[in-house]
């Protein structure tokens, strides 16, 4: 496991280093990885950053609200 | 982007892995995860944060094609037809796990959160079906 973990860290400060577009993509990764695989002191903010995000998806799915990408369309032709 | 979208759902795969428990994280007294005169609710947060990257990974994978939808379906048509397959689940699936949450934050019991886990594994299977399917960079 302590092997594993300067390899993933690296692969995700590389992905940061070159792209600004998927860097939440990233910054979760690298969250997720640091809760799971390190010593870290998980934060208020944090904490309650997670929670809001995930009930937040409660409220758009009691709205109806389906995004674009997840309707499942016709083929191109 | 596609070695952005590998590089996501590996990490998925990683938490599988039963050796992702082994780690000494602390939850900050105050937050969600460790309230006041409870007793800090890891697993909780640990759950819940793999539900939210394992979501964000499909999301990726859907708007990747969903984006890339013409030059994909010359590739393989067969990526939309299986994300076609996917995305209804993961709406489903994301239904379940939210109302599981609810049931397990009314009544913090093992078996509550055992229920958001057994969704989660459904999730996390979502997410190599797609992985399987989106082309690798070379």
């Amino acid at each position: 496991m302590e092997g594993l973990l300067p390899i993933i860290l690296s692969l995700v400060n590389s992905l940061l280093a070159n792209s600004g577009t998927i860097e939440k993509g990233v910054e979760k990764a690298a969250a997720l990885i640091a809760a799971l695989f390190t010593a870290k002191l998980l934060s208020i903010d944090e904490q309650n950053a997670l929670n809001a995000h995930i009930e937040s998806q409660k409220a758009l799915l009691a709205a109806g609200f389906l995004p674009d990408y997840l309707q499942v369309e016709p083929d191109p032709v | 982007m596609k070695k952005y979208l590998s590089l996501l759902l590996l990490s998925v795969g990683l938490m599988l892995w039963p050796g992702a428990s082994c780690n000494q994280a602390r939850l900050e007294p105050g937050g969600f995860y460790a309230q006041t005169n409870t007793v800090p609710d890891l697993t909780f947060y640990q759950v819940d944060a793999t539900y939210d990257f394992t979501s964000y990974a499909l999301i990726a994978a859907f708007s990747f094609e969903k984006q890339n939808r013409d030059a994909l379906w010359k590739i393989n048509p067969n990526i939309k037809h299986t994300l076609d397959q996917l995305r209804p689940q993961f709406v489903e699936y994301g239904r379940q796990y939210l109302k599981a949450r609810d049931a397990y934050k009314a009544m913090p019991v093992p078996a509550n959160l055992t229920v958001m886990q057994q969704v989660l594994a459904k999730m996390q299977q979502l997410a190599a079906s797609a992985n399987a399917v989106i082309p690798k960079a070379k």
